[in-house]
């Protein structure tokens, strides 16, 4: 049979569908075709049936032309079903995996698999919960997950990448390889560094010369992402040092900053060099973290030199900011838990210089004074508490200096003062260290609801700063500070909380979240009150505090809760509020517990 | 009462989210009662809703094959999340106290026992067969003219796209004849007009006009034969009104037709004691019917014929239709009723129980898959070339081997004939990537579950693996 010609002829009808089948009649191509599909015709019936409908379609009125093509077609079709190809030649390789590794199962049902894949490969909102949510049940166990998971390294959301790349390849394991190496692009986004970072990781002991090879290529003619994830894994590489020494010298600024990073990892004299250079010369802004990395006592002693010399510099010639940007790098780079003796003095004698006491100095001054304080060390905190005196622009650090080494007693006697001139720099320095160290009874709350580890160490404060807070009328610092129940300091927290109160505020609820922690008789009813002047539309869930202060009502108010659900507008509220309701009714009316106990009874309760 | 598996309570539930809204409410605790009567036959609770009054659900296992699920709640999912929490309550070992069985349930299963007896009465009574339903011959009459009615316009609307030109179809006039569609629904043939849609549905999208319209050209050709076939079906039944429904094709389907079971019957295409095994699964949405489709491929264990099952979700009720699943058990059933079709038939059943597939099974499997590649291509192609016919056939081929050649994958016979393996329009899902996962052991010697597409404009027919047999397991490769 000539299926060729058979097949042109297929085309031309489409191409006449396409056109219009009105044209079919004068078509001169179906002329053309029509003597050899006759010929043809001869030996094979086929083809003169064929011939025939052509001729059909040739001769049709042009009302007729489309029933007469669409006739030819549904003949061609039936012919050329026949005719299929399913041929495959050639050497057929095998490609199964070899004894080492399983089969993975595939006995999860669609209805479980099919949402992780959804999730793993499409867009829109909930995905990550999906995976996470997949790991948990095992699912990455199936071989139909691989390939989805891959491809999840590229997603725009970055989150599910990043999870996909630090739990779930490692679930999947050795499996992930071929994939893996088969999707990354060289080229790529960060999609394909994270797949160059699995490859490595995944990689077998056997084969680890291969997937160096691959990262050591990657690092110098990869795409920018991919460089910077294939530097970072050649970090620990010994033999790659030479390389990295000559990737810190690139001409992206990336590059040069991620080769710096490696180095710090090397102990090695080069390494040192490179990163001493790289401070001194033109790489000054990202030499510094590396530094500070690198822990290297030699390095620091020369860091510390160079300091020492731009200390001298900076003095001679206070105007010059040339020198700023390399102070800040080495001061960032000194920084480190273990400093010692010489960079201690180092540091004091800088903030003591009274040549470099200039305004464009006050950043160098604070890195300083920061790195300091936090060194914790005895005779840093008296330096910075006496410089009080002399450098009023770090009376914060001079503050919280004193904090940590003074009596409570002695840190407000010395201190108070600044407050005088209430709108002074002074006062705000300290405002702002009052603000930053004592947490509101939410944040505590909040802490120990989520057994976080409070950020600073507790600190007890000198009963007289809330009084002088009371007289300053800070009702925020009040409410924070105010934890022994003193007549004074109940009184300015109860009258404020009736003044523009507002339960949908972060003002109000830190009020009454102070007073039920004094254990106020009337808090109770304040809070009630409160949420009965809400307004309808105002909420549309309840904050978790507002859950708390509610949850803090004796279950006498159960009743009105429920009554007060009615008033609100959104459902969200009002099955809170329900909720709230049941679980204030369950409380035993003796409870009369207050203060911080109820706040660990509320936290037992809510959760 | 039947042990509670989380994996039975899954396959009850209509679909995933309600299975996480069901375990949900267990999780948060959402029961303050779990009830069970002293003889086990009853679970009943009270779960919190979002009103005052709590929804009291209970699960009644009386009828342990049948058990009967209640709830208060006003959902029109069923059974809802309050009756699956209770029942994963139950399932996770929560405690049950001890309870009189409530007056309202015992007043239901006294009802539901007259109900009962009351049939085995008429079924004594009567003759046994259900009787024949009766025919209305006017009604009838008047749904064949309709339904011819239908058809002439659809070859209206044909002829009218074919002459002007399938690149004229531009969106405006694409909207004219999703009008002209719409009106089609009058004419009792929604399957033409499922089709006409696809047709639509295919220009429509940006693929048809960059591929040269193959997709387009094809759907049009098969609605041509479609059309003439269904002219001259329906004249005939207009001129014999005696004349019985056509049930030596799909044609009456492809028009739109939905078979019941009880027609079925009565037209004897249903199979007794039949046993089969799932060889795989899809659900997609199909836009021109505006329905999911689960469908499911099986082969009758007995005798190794695949058939397919599918369920149609319409995309406005899916919540509430339950969304079918994978089944790795063997489904037995007393009647399996057969749709008329040529090749993979379409069947259904309307009760079955289940059991643990063995390695025995998939031997059976095995046993029946198709050694001779020539011999399965004829057949392919002779469906294929049937314009009523699925245009996706599939079939269980038995493989020597399966590996790779320079053009892609392929599997060889034991005659060293071979069939190229490719991805097909029709499933639309990549399912080659995991045959570098299988161990080399099961690509040797196995059988294969693939699905056929013909492409015309290549002249390639593809076939695509859905699973493969290995010695006693499946490993699947779609769901």
């Amino acid at each position: 049979m000539s299926i060729p010609l058979l097949r042109e002829l297929h085309e031309d009808m489409r191409r006449l569908f396409i056109a219009g089948a009105s044209l079919a009649p004068n078509d001169l191509r179906l002329e053309a075709m029509l003597p050899k599909l006759e010929r043809l015709g001869e030996a094979a019936p086929v083809f003169k049936k064929v011939a025939e409908t052509v001729s059909g379609v040739l001769g049709a009125s042009p009302d007729q032309a489309a029933t007469k093509l669409l006739d030819l077609s549904v003949l061609l079709h039936a012919i050329l079903h026949t005719q299929g190809s399913a041929e495959a030649a050639g050497e057929l390789r095998p490609i199964g995996l070899k004894d080492t590794l399983e089969t993975a199962p595939t006995a999860i049902s669609y209805r479980k698999l099919q949402p992780v894949i959804d999730a793993l490969t499409n867009s829109g909102s909930g995905r990550l919960e999906a995976i996470r949510q997949a790991n948990a049940d095992g699912l990455f166990a199936d071989m139909r997950t691989v390939v989805p998971a891959v491809a999840a390294l590229e997603d725009t959301y970055s989150e599910i990448a990043e999870y996909v790349a630090e739990e779930v390849l490692p679930k999947i394991g050795q499996r992930a390889l071929p994939v893996l190496h088969a999707s990354f692009d060289l080229q790529g986004g960060s999609g394909d560094a994270r797949k160059l970072t699995a490859i490595y990781r995944l990689t077998s002991k056997e084969e680890t010369a291969a997937a160096k090879e691959l990262v050591r290529k990657a690092a110098f003619e990869g795409s920018q992402p991919v460089r910077i994830a294939a530097i970072h894994l050649a970090a620990n590489d010994s033999d790659f040092e030479e390389k990295l020494l000559e990737l810190s010298q690139d001409r992206k600024k990336e590059i040069r900053s991620a080769a710096l990073l490696a180095l710090s990892d090397s102990d090695s004299e080069q390494a040192l060099e490179r990163l001493m250079e790289a401070l001194v010369k033109k790489d000054t802004a990202i030499a510094a973290e590396p530094i500070r990395r690198s822990g290297n006592p030699k390095l620091k002693e020369r860091v510390l030199a160079f300091g020492e010399e731009l200390l001298g510099a900076m003095a001679a010639d206070g105007k010059s900011v040339s020198w700023l940007e390399r102070m800040l790098a080495v001061l960032g780079g000194l920084r480190s838990p273990d400093e010692h003796a010489a960079e201690r003095d180092f540091l004091m004698r800088l903030l003591n210089d009274d040549a470099i006491d200039v305004t464009e100095t006050s950043r160098i001054q604070s890195e300083a004074a920061e790195a300091l304080l936090e060194s914790g060390h005895p005779q840093a905190l008296a330096f910075l508490h006496e410089l009080r005196h002399k450098r009023p622009n770090l009376l914060a650090y001079s503050f919280k200096a004193a904090i940590r080494l003074e009596q409570p007693a002695d840190a407000y006697e010395a201190y108070r003062p600044y407050l005088d001139d209430r709108k002074g720099p002074a006062a705000k320095q300290l405002l702002q260290v009052f603000h930053e160290w004592v947490p509101g009874p939410l944040h505590e709350l909040r802490h120990s609801l989520e057994n976080v580890q409070q950020p600073e160490p507790s600190i007890v404060w000198d009963d007289r700063w809330v009084h002088r807070f009371v007289k300053m009328n800070e009702e925020d610092l009040v409410a924070r500070l105010a934890v022994k129940p003193d007549k004074e300091v109940v009184d300015y927290l109860f009258n404020k909380a009736n003044v523009k109160s507002n339960i949908a505020t972060y003002r109000t609820t830190t009020i009454l979240l102070a007073l039920v922690r004094l254990g106020h008789e009337d808090a109770s009813e304040l809070i009630m009150s409160t949420i009965e002047k809400a307004r309808p539309k105002q909420i549309y869930y309840f904050e978790e505090e507002t859950d708390l202060l509610i949850a803090s009502l004796p279950s006498r108010y159960a009743d009105r809760i429920r009554l007060v659900e009615d008033r609100f507008y959104y459902e969200e509220a009002r099955n809170k509020l329900l909720e709230l309701a049941d679980l204030v009714a369950a409380k035993a009316e003796e409870d009369t517990t207050k203060g911080a106990g109820l706040l660990s009874w509320i936290k037992s309760k809510v959760r | 009462m039947v042990a509670l598996t989380e994996a039975y309570i899954d396959s009850i539930a209509l679909n995933a989210a309600s299975i996480k809204n069901g375990k949900d409410l267990v999780r948060k605790n959402s029961f303050p009662i779990l009830n069970r009567t002293k003889d086990d036959t009853l679970l009943f609770g009270e779960c919190k809703g979002s009103g005052k009054e709590p929804y009291r659900c209970s699960a009644d296992f009386m009828h342990q094959e049948q058990p009967v699920y209640r709830c208060s709640c006003p959902s029109r999912q069923f059974p809802c999340k309050h009756i699956l929490g209770l029942l994963y309550a139950a399932a996770a070992g929560q405690t049950f106290s001890v309870a009189e069985l409530p007056s309202d349930i015992a007043e239901k299963r006294e009802k539901a026992e007259k109900r009962e007896e009351k049939k085995k009465e008429a079924a004594v009574t009567g003759d046994g067969a259900s009787p024949k339903r009766k025919v209305n011959k006017s009604a009838l009459a008047k749904k064949l003219a309709a339904q011819l009615e239908g058809i002439e316009l659809t070859e209206k609307l044909l002829k009218q796209l074919a002459t002007s030109g399938l690149a004229a179809a531009d969106a405006r006039a694409l909207r004219q004849y999703e009008e002209q569609a719409k009106q089609l629904g009058n004419y009792f043939v929604p399957g033409l007009q499922a089709s006409f849609r696809e047709l639509i549905d295919c220009l429509r999208s940006e693929k048809s006009a960059s591929s040269g319209y193959v997709e387009a050209a094809e759907q049009l050709t098969s609605l041509h034969s479609l059309l003439k076939r269904g002219r001259d079906y329906l004249t005939a039944r207009i001129a014999d009104p005696e004349m019985a429904i056509s049930t030596d094709s799909a044609l009456e389907e492809k028009l739109g037709h939905a078979w019941q079971f009880a027609e079925l019957r009565e037209a004897g295409q249903v199979r007794e004691q039949v046993e089969l095994i799932q060889l795989s699964f899809r659900s997609y949405s199909d836009q021109a019917r505006g329905e999911y489709v689960d469908e499911g491929y099986w082969m009758q264990l007995h005798d190794g014929q695949l058939v397919a099952t599918r369920t149609y979700r319409p995309f406005r009720a899916a919540k509430f239709i339950k969304e079918e699943d994978s089944y790795f058990h063997i489904v037995q059933t007393k009647e399996l009723a057969v749709y008329p079709g040529e090749w993979n038939r379409r069947a259904r059943w309307e009760e079955m129980t289940l059991r643990e597939t063995s390695a025995a099974d998939w031997q059976a499997v095995r046993q029946h898959a198709v050694k001779s590649y020539p011999d399965a291509l004829k057949t392919i192609k002779n469906v294929l070339k049937n314009p009523l016919s699925d245009k996706n056939p599939f079939m269980l081929l038995h493989a020597a081997r399966i590996g790779q050649t320079e053009d892609g994958y392929a599997m060889e016979d034991e005659q060293g004939k071979r069939i190229a393996l490719g991805h097909i329009e029709a499933i639309g899902q990549p399912t080659l990537s995991f045959l570098p996962f299988i161990q080399e052991g099961s690509l040797t010697d196995c059988a294969v579950l693939v699905m056929f597409e013909d492409r015309l404009d290549t002249g390639r027919l593809q076939a695509q693996p859905l699973a493969l047999i290995a010695e006693d397991e499946a490993i699947r490769l779609l769901y």
